[in-house]
């Protein structure tokens, strides 16, 4: 009977001494933010108290010392258990392991709503005298190729950008389908997308441009790149960053479970003149003065390979345009005869922006998400020669088409 | 604020913990302690319903003091007994059935108004019982008149069974509040009893919630088929028993750390070879409290007719039915309930020659159906499951079927392995030294802590955590 007893508390001094130890450390690496979110919580009079105590609870939670170790260790747990769906059905493993966002679909994506939107902006934007393209990046599901194990819960994104394109036709509304033609990239299939993250490779975006610049100069005879200088990779940089990035389906579950991605980061050679503004509303977030485009466009501290992987802060994806922002204006000031276009766009447009901007005299980008203006007057009277729809087939959502 | 949450472990627990040991020197320092930080841990849920909770206390208090006074007059004591009841269950039905009785009138008369919509004290049902149960305790003389009020508030909001039990009767607790001892001993079952729990409701319980959430919002759009009807039902049933009897041990375990000792609360219910056997196993404070302080001054089994034994019986399972929540649905499970216990007991069932797989897949059942109506917030929900239970799609299997089944496995497999009684009898195998005892014993230390660590990894990612009997 002894040994039972002494058993338990020799077990219950090491969970004790990890309670204490894990509970000090987190109040003393948590405080200085925890302190703020609580005399933040307080200091709001219009918060309910069930919302402030929430709220810190939140706060203590995300601010959890050590997090990404945890997230490391259930990754281990989920990888030992063979799982292929983790985090309550909403990350999926294809059958070549890479990850994806899944979800439970209960009926069949209804477009018609996003799709009257895009055809009333496409008026808006013909009366201003700008061309109106959607563009449609490639999906991560790519039809006969990502395969998943049976019942595995995956929406049928390719069903919904089938019915929003066959609208658009419908309704005249000019489109790329890039999911059209990336076999022939010659970009091997692996690496069209990252594997830890739902973006396509800084590699497929470039391609995307050059897709794009194609179809500008020969469906609208508008001459971006007659000699074929700025869309040749060749005349880029190509900085490999071998097993150095996780992305944001990466950071979800960990490295041991969803692996690591090599990225290419790619930035021209030639001298380019790049300033940039970028900002979520009144708070000037991003102001960078003429400068070569690795200076001004790209956030070159998100690169630095001794952050952690795991932080959303290392995120090299977004060090391109420094992320998303509800409004971005690049001006190129080595083409300032050049065209003004517009992306309204999701995160996608991100690299597909910055590239273009080698092309263009200005390139503007509007996310739905945070932008707080009207998209409709932005394309109205920003008199731009081009405005593109740039959003991915996951976000073809009405929170993406905030436009009437 | 849940146990299984990363603010009561690496916070409250050990600043709750440290503050009371280090007034170990003083009794009555440490109640005060304790009872400090069980209100603060249920103001940290919705601080003004602490005067819900304080007002209960004090009503009760000044009833247990007036019993007390009226000890030798029979009747003026039952006239406190009564008003005692309609205060509490006053309180209890202004929160939490004034709003679905407003709607049942207004159903059944067809008037259009709006029901107001009353936010419920969470645990509201625990706490009433609890307090009731001291002032039915003094008044059946079972304990005494608690002079102190602030050791009957620690019995009432003592924060590990304040929000979803067990129902400790007052008598249980009376002699502990004043006379516990803490020891080594309590403390490392306390700790390790907690732990279990915790995995049990962080690894399992929540598991199972996912499975079974997702397979009944999907059955709300179209009927599902056979087997995955029959997969949810299952996950729920794993779900409901291991959500519970989790708390019911983290409750128990922090108990102990603090030098009580609660009462179990569960006794292996999916063992179970009938509905009577289910209930004396399932939430066993819950019953015992409807039997002592209901059942038994009806006159319980022992009337002078079988009538007379069929109202108590389904006063009883009515108002168990109407404890689990607000709806008709809720009624009708308690009488679902009441049915297979007045059949069992009309039959004799428990003394039939009846082989014991029969009995148990007959158990299992009952059970799981009651269960299918226990989850569902509508008869229409409840019906549309059946259906899908019973062939309403026209198809048997499902993808998703093989896909829950192959994802969650090794959960289904210790979730099933756990609802057999395997720990007593490990336990009872390592004190009688059986062969072999020696290195259950060196792997029961690292087993609890790898399921500590797992299961806190688990709260980090934010993982899927509901708590079904805060609804209560």
């Amino acid at each position: 009977m002894n040994q039972f007893f002494q058993t338990r508390k020799v077990a219950a001094t090491i969970v004790l001494v990890g309670i204490i130890v894990l509970g000090l450390t987190n109040m003393v690496y948590a405080f200085p933010v925890l302190s703020e979110v609580v005399r933040t919580a307080f200091a709001d009079d219009s918060m309910a108290m069930r919302s402030k105590i929430a709220t810190i609870e939140a706060s203590v939670e995300e601010e959890f010392f050590g997090k990404n170790m945890f997230i490391e260790g259930y990754g281990l747990v989920q990888s030992v258990l063979g799982k292929q769906t983790i985090k309550e059905f909403s990350i999926a493993k294809d059958e070549d392991g890479n990850l994806h966002y899944v979800y439970f679909q209960t009926a069949e994506a209804d477009v018609t709503g996003i799709g009257e939107a895009t055809v009333s902006l496409a008026e808006v934007a013909e009366a201003a005298g700008a061309e109106f393209l959607c563009l449609m990046p490639p999906s991560k599901m790519i039809e006969g190729e990502t395969t998943f194990e049976a019942g595995v819960p995956v929406p049928d994104e390719n069903a919904a950008t089938d019915d929003f394109l066959a609208y658009l036709t419908e309704h005249e509304v000019d489109h790329i389908d890039l999911r059209e033609g990336i076999a022939e990239s010659g970009i091997p299939s692996e690496d069209w997308f990252y594997s830890t993250d739902h973006h396509w490779t800084t590699q497929t975006a470039f391609w995307g441009f050059t897709q794009l610049v194609a179809y500008l100069e020969s469906g609208y005879g508008i001459s971006l790149d007659p000699d074929g200088f700025y869309t040749d990779l060749a005349h880029y940089n190509q900085i490999l960053y071998e097993d150095d990035y996780i992305g944001s389906l990466g950071r979800e579950v960990g490295a041991v479970y969803g692996g690591v991605d090599d990225f290419t980061l790619i930035y021209p050679k030639f001298t380019t003149s790049f300033s940039y503004f970028a900002t979520n509303g009144d708070d000037v977030q991003i102001d960078m003065a003429a400068d070569l485009f690795e200076r001004s466009l790209l956030a070159v501290d998100q690169l630095n390979t001794d952050l952690d992987r795991m932080e959303a802060d290392a995120d090299k994806y977004f060090a391109y345009l420094w992320g998303d922002y509800g409004y971005a204006s690049i001006a190129n000031d080595e083409n300032e005869n050049g065209i003004r276009v517009l992306f309204i766009k999701d995160s996608y447009g991100v690299p597909l922006a910055a590239f273009c901007a080698t092309t263009c005299a200005e390139v503007d980008l509007i996310d739905p998400r945070w932008y707080e203006g009207s998209i409709e007057d932005a394309v109205a009277a920003g008199d731009y020669d081009a405005v593109v729809v740039c959003v991915s087939a996951p976000n073809l959502t009405e929170e993406f088409f905030t436009f009437q | 604020m849940l146990f299984s949450s990363l603010t009561f472990i690496f916070i409250f627990l050990p600043l709750s913990l440290g503050l009371y040991y280090l007034f170990s020197f003083h009794k009555g320092l440490k109640n005060v302690i304790l009872l400090l930080v069980s209100l603060f841990f249920y103001a940290w849920g919705e601080p003004k319903f602490v005067f819900v909770l304080l007002a209960s206390i004090l009503a009760n208090y000044i009833y247990g003091l007036l019993l007390g006074y009226f000890k030798e007059q029979r009747s003026l004591a039952k006239g406190v007994v009564v008003l005692m009841c309609v205060t509490n269950l006053g309180i209890l039905y202004v929160y939490k059935y004034l709003a679905f009785a407003l709607e049942s009138v207004y159903t059944l008369f067809g008037i259009s108004s709006v029901v107001p919509s009353i936010a419920l004290p969470i645990g509201i049902s625990f706490f009433t019982f609890q307090a009731m149960s001291y002032v039915f305790d003094v008044y059946y003389d079972t304990a005494n008149v608690q002079k102190n009020p602030f050791y009957l508030a620690l019995y009432i909001s003592f924060f590990p069974q304040l929000v979803a039990g067990p129902i400790v009767r007052y008598s249980t607790i009376e002699p502990q509040i004043t006379q516990r001892v803490e020891s080594m001993d309590k403390f490392g079952l306390g700790v390790c009893r907690f732990v279990t729990g915790l995995g049990k409701k962080v690894l399992i319980a929540n598991n199972m919630a996912l499975i079974a959430d997702n397979i009944y919002s999907l059955n709300s759009i179209e009927i599902v088929p056979v087997s995955l009807a029959w997969l949810g039902a299952a996950t729920y049933a794993l779900q409901i028993f291991f959500d519970f009897s989790a708390y019911s041990d983290m409750a128990i375990g922090l108990g102990l750390m603090f030098g009580f000792k609660l009462n179990e609360n569960f006794n292996y219910p999916y063992v179970a070879k009938s509905a009577t056997d289910f209930w004396r196993r399932w939430h066993i404070s819950l019953s015992n409290w409807f039997k002592v302080y209901l059942y038994i001054p009806l006159g319980g089994s022992r009337v002078r007719s079988k009538d007379i034994m069929m109202r108590n019986l389904l006063i009883v399972w009515l108002c168990t039915g109407i404890w689990h929540g607000s709806s008709w649905v809720f009624v009708f499970w308690g009488v679902w309930n009441f049915l297979f216990v007045l059949i069992e007991k009309i039959t004799d069932f428990e003394n039939l020659e009846i082989p014991n797989w029969a009995r148990h897949v007959y158990a299992i059942l009952f059970f799981t159906l009651g269960w299918v109506l226990f989850r569902s917030e509508t008869f229409a929900v409840a019906s549309r499951y059946f259906a899908a239970m019973f062939w309403g799609n026209g198809h048997f299997w499902s993808d998703y079927t093989g896909m829950f089944l192959r994802e969650y496995f090794v959960f289904f497999l210790v979730a099933i392995a756990l609802c057999i009684p395997m720990a007593p009898r490990m336990n009872r195998f390592i004190v009688d030294k059986k062969r072999g005892a020696a290195v259950l014993q060196a792997v029961y230390p690292v087993w609890i802590v790898l399921l500590f660590v797992v299961s806190v990894s688990y709260l980090v990612v934010g993982s899927y955590n509901p708590f079904i009997y805060f609804n209560f």
